[in-house]
């Protein structure tokens, strides 16, 4: 659905973005991360035609971003990082003023827009005034513009950013639900463990660099960052670095230490399988009180791949 | 010792009250912008491209002069020049100040920064003069720039150095008082170029008050009134100077005609203050003084309902009562959004702004139509030449914010994905903007119908002026809009606009002139047949001025068939053609430069393709 291929956008001496090759599949939800300034928004700025890029080419849905902008524009959904909404409408006008500029036939505008109020559950503001909206509304109303005239392709720059938790949680739902309706999405966040949870691949870029793009396994593969488990023993007694040194003898982890009266054990990437560490330690007379596997973090990835420098 | 330290922390605050951190960022922040040194610049070009070719002109022709003669003329040179740059300059920053401190509040309501200003120890009376002072200070500088060149023109003599202090004296306080305005007025309004329009006609009413409460007073002694009312016809006479001295272009008028002249008042005779363009000074800067103080009155309770949250409950409340007349109006919405939004957008955010504009309106023009005599000139030459002006101010700012406008609430990104093409955004903008001038000119065309019905013009006539007022705000509005995607800033967009209708009426003609004389072809100081044409067909205001003049005193009543272009008689079918000509080179212009901001459209909308 989306091809981009060794693109390269300059802005005097600053490389936004170098050297990009990217590809998102149809029904794919892709999270797109790196630091401030690292050249997400410029990315999703060239795919929504707004910005030409310098070298390379982008293409959405086959259509070339440079030659069939008109194309592109009927079947993407924009959402920009800060959003600027007409405040002097109401949310229905709002949607309506969309609808039309998106050549909606009038008489399926009031439907649509219904159903998009609807599933961003703005239906009870629709005639409030844009500017009366909390911050967290007009983020769904910036959803919901996206989606009146039903994308294939939805770009969505920082879509949670500013919501109280709730609202971040409606968000990611939202989100997942535009996934399972076969949309691509491109999201990028701040909030990793929000894309984790929603996404089925990600890219991580810093300096305009791609510095990976892959399914979250992948990355975590790549990256060998693998499932964590904590084990609290019932005896105060157990020879708690004697135990850690032997897990850690196994092949199947990666590190093991002794921390806050716990086991804290760093599997292989891949390794999803725990219950070789109970067969362990049973084998050597311990008896567990409590064992909890962590699944692996993506900021674990993302700060094993990414530097922290900014441009 | 204690004394001294109170007089300096006295002091430091008064300091304070302008020097502050708003005057600091104003200052930086045009700093850093290139339109502030292009303004600066151009300004500076036109004066130079005015004095040499002025002086290149009349350099040439005093080769065959005696030297008395060529002193005379050289005075005549220097006074001429003088007053042309320093009318051109009082006219050029009273439209430009208003425009320029009209952005002031309306920027930080817009980008939701008034809130972060309020959590400062600054009181809105510092924030109302930093932003005052950091603005005008952009037009004190464009009349500093014009200075030297008056001050060497002074050299041939002819100009006495009071007259330039005067003129420069006045166009300051001018500006001061425009600059409040414009001020007063961004805290009413949400768009800037609303604000500046409204604080324009406000300058321009109160410019034309003094006259109009004279011939008001006037008239109410010829009632026998002034028995009543204990004004004796002595008593009005005596306010004359006071009255030219309220009006900053009637003082000019004034300083132009005679020169500095006394206000006559004994008790401050000897004082510097029995000079009218002073009293001028002092009554202008006190005005401002007086609307400063509303200003931060105001913007002290703006900041008080910012602080109560964007949706207060009364706001919700006229939501609800709205809600009806938007749904009314979401009908209207069919496959233009853009012309919808643009059309429903309101000038006057509030009905008590509509009334009092609606009564300012209604009695103006009500008391003229009752008293002046409409088979004279004056009530047709005011409703063509102050029709004309008014819609095209109106027009100058009103399209000039139409995409930098986008840009600052950044919406524009968000339009700019949608599939709406590069011609349909502009021409919605523009047809939209067609259609808020709409009123006026319906005002206008109602008045010179009624006065053909009525016999008091000819229909020709009546035609040719609407001609004359409808057409040249087409052109305005296009060269507003692609000047709106030159500039990021819809304020220098605006000023850019002013200065070029400026430029147009009043340039033009005056490099036409200058030009002939440096063909050798005609005398400067005579009159000059083609000169005068070319200013009649170049500004529609002397076109408008000789039909209804024309129409009036001496054709329509006497059923003559001529009309004056310049010094030539022409027929009625030949003044038709120039006027048609004008009007459709205003039209033609206008396609021109919306096609130049089509071309134009491509590269500033950032879209790929």
């Amino acid at each position: 659905m989306i091809e981009i291929k060794g693109v390269t956008k300059e802005f005097g001496k600053l490389v936004a973005v170098d050297d990009l090759t990217l590809s998102v599949g149809a029904g794919e939800v892709f999270g797109f991360i790196g630091p401030n300034g690292a050249g997400k928004s410029t990315t999703m700025k060239i795919l929504a035609c707004l910005l030409r890029p310098d070298t390379g080419s982008a293409f959405v849905d086959g259509h070339s971003v440079m030659s069939e902008g008109d194309a592109i524009r009927r079947i993407l959904g924009y959402m920009p990082d800060v959003l600027g909404v007409y405040d002097d409408l109401t949310v229905e006008e709002y949607l309506h003023f969309f609808a039309a500029a998106f050549n909606l036939p009038r008489k399926q505008r009031k439907a649509t827009i219904d159903g998009v109020l609807e599933l961003t559950d703005l239906t009870e503001k629709k005639r409030s005034m844009v500017e009366s909206l909390s911050r967290g509304m007009k983020q769904r109303l910036g959803v919901a513009r996206v989606l009146v005239h039903d994308p294939k392709v939805l770009l969505l720059d920082e879509p949670a950013s500013g919501l109280d938790p709730r609202a971040r949680i409606e968000m990611r739902e939202l989100l997942t639900e535009l996934g399972r309706m076969g949309k691509c999405l491109i999201v990028s966040s701040h909030i990793l463990t929000e894309l984790a949870q929603m996404c089925s691949s990600i890219g991580i870029i810093e300096r305009g660099k791609l510095l990976f793009a892959g399914s979250i396994d992948e990355a975590y593969r790549r990256m060998g960052v693998g499932d964590r488990v904590r084990i609290r023993l019932e005896s105060a007694d157990a020879p708690l670095e004697a135990l850690s040194k032997a897990i850690a003898g196994d092949e199947r982890t990666q590190s093991s230490r002794v921390a806050d009266g716990s086991i804290q054990i760093e599997l292989v990437p891949g390794q999803t399988s725990h219950h070789f560490l109970i067969e362990m330690l049973i084998a050597r007379g311990q008896r567990i009180a409590a064992f909890t596997p962590e699944a692996p973090r993506l900021e674990d990835a993302f700060l094993t791949l990414t530097k922290g420098q900014v441009q | 010792m204690t004394r001294v330290s109170a007089n300096r922390g006295r002091m430091a605050r008064l300091r304070g009250l302008v020097f502050n951190a708003i005057l600091q960022k104003e200052l930086r922040s045009s700093g850093r912008r290139k339109s502030t040194y292009l303004i600066r610049g151009g300004y500076a070009a036109l004066f130079s491209a005015v004095t040499l070719v002025a002086v290149g002109t009349l350099l040439p022709r005093l080769e065959f002069e005696s030297a008395t003669a060529q002193a005379q003329m050289l005075t005549a040179f220097a006074r001429a020049l003088v007053l042309f740059v320093t009318w051109f300059q009082f006219l050029t920053i009273a439209l430009i100040s208003p425009a320029i401190t009209s952005p002031a509040i309306c920027e930080e309501k817009q980008l939701g920064t008034l809130s972060a200003l309020m959590t400062t120890p600054l009181s809105s009376l510092q924030i109302v003069l930093g932003k005052l002072a950091g603005r005008l200070y952009q037009v004190v500088i464009l009349v500093l720039i014009s200075a030297p060149m008056l001050l060497a023109v002074r050299v041939f003599g002819g100009v006495p150095a009071e007259t330039i202090v005067a003129f420069t004296s006045v166009t300051l306080a001018t500006a001061l008082l425009g600059g409040t305005m414009g001020i007063l007025f961004s805290m009413w309004h949400t768009r800037a170029a609303a604000a500046a329009i409204f604080a324009l006609l406000t300058l321009g009413l109160l410019f034309l008050a003094p006259p109009m409460i004279y011939f008001a007073i006037q008239q109410t002694n010829m009632f026998g009134l002034s028995g009543v009312l204990g004004i004796s016809t002595g008593n009005v006479n005596a306010l004359v100077p006071l009255g030219i001295a309220s009006s900053p272009p009637i003082t000019l008028a004034a300083l132009t005609e005679e020169g500095p002249t006394t206000l006559g008042y004994s008790w401050i005779a000897g004082t510097p203050f029995d000079r009218i363009w002073v009293a001028s000074v002092v009554i202008l800067v006190g005005m401002s003084g007086v609307l400063v103080l509303i200003a931060s009155a105001v913007l002290r309770r703006l900041m008080r309902s910012e602080a109560g949250g964007s949706a207060s409950l009364d706001e919700k409340e006229e939501t609800e009562k709205r809600s009806e007349k938007r749904r009314r109006r979401l009908v209207r919405l069919g496959a233009r959004p853009i012309y919808w939004r643009e059309v429903s957008r309101q000038w006057i955010e509030s009905r008590f702004q509509l009334g009092i504009l609606v009564f300012v309106l209604a009695t103006t023009f009500g008391y003229a139509y009752w008293r002046i005599d409409l088979s004279e000139e004056p009530m047709h030459l005011i409703m063509g030449l102050a029709g004309l002006g008014v819609i095209v101010l109106l027009a100058s700012v009103q399209t000039t914010g139409a995409i930098s406008g986008e840009r600052d609430a950044q919406t524009w990104d968000v339009l700019m994905t949608a599939p709406v093409s590069t011609w349909r955004v502009l021409m919605d903008k523009y047809l939209a903007s067609v259609v808020r001038l709409w009123p006026i000119l319906f005002f206008v065309a109602a008045h010179f119908a009624f006065s053909a019905i009525a016999g008091h013009l000819s229909w020709l006539g009546a035609a040719m002026v609407l001609m004359l007022v409808a057409t040249p705000p087409m052109l305005f509005l296009a060269t507003g809009l692609l000047l709106s995607m030159i500039f990021r800033k819809g304020v220098v967009a605006s000023i850019a606009n002013i200065c070029l209708i400026l430029a147009m009426w009043g340039g033009i003609p005056v490099l036409i002139v200058f030009w002939t004389e440096l063909r050798g072809q005609h005398n400067y100081y005579s009159s000059d047949n083609t000169a005068e044409m070319v200013l009649h067909v170049t500004s529609p205001l002397g076109l408008i001025g000789s039909i209804i003049t024309d129409d009036i005193s001496m054709n329509w009543r006497t059923r003559g068939n001529t009309f004056n272009l310049g010094d030539e008689s022409v027929k009625r079918p030949v003044m038709f053609l120039v006027v048609a000509g004008v009007s459709a080179a205003h039209l033609l212009l206008a396609g021109g430069v919306l096609a130049i901001a089509r071309r134009f459209f491509v590269r500033c909308s950032g879209r790929t393709s």
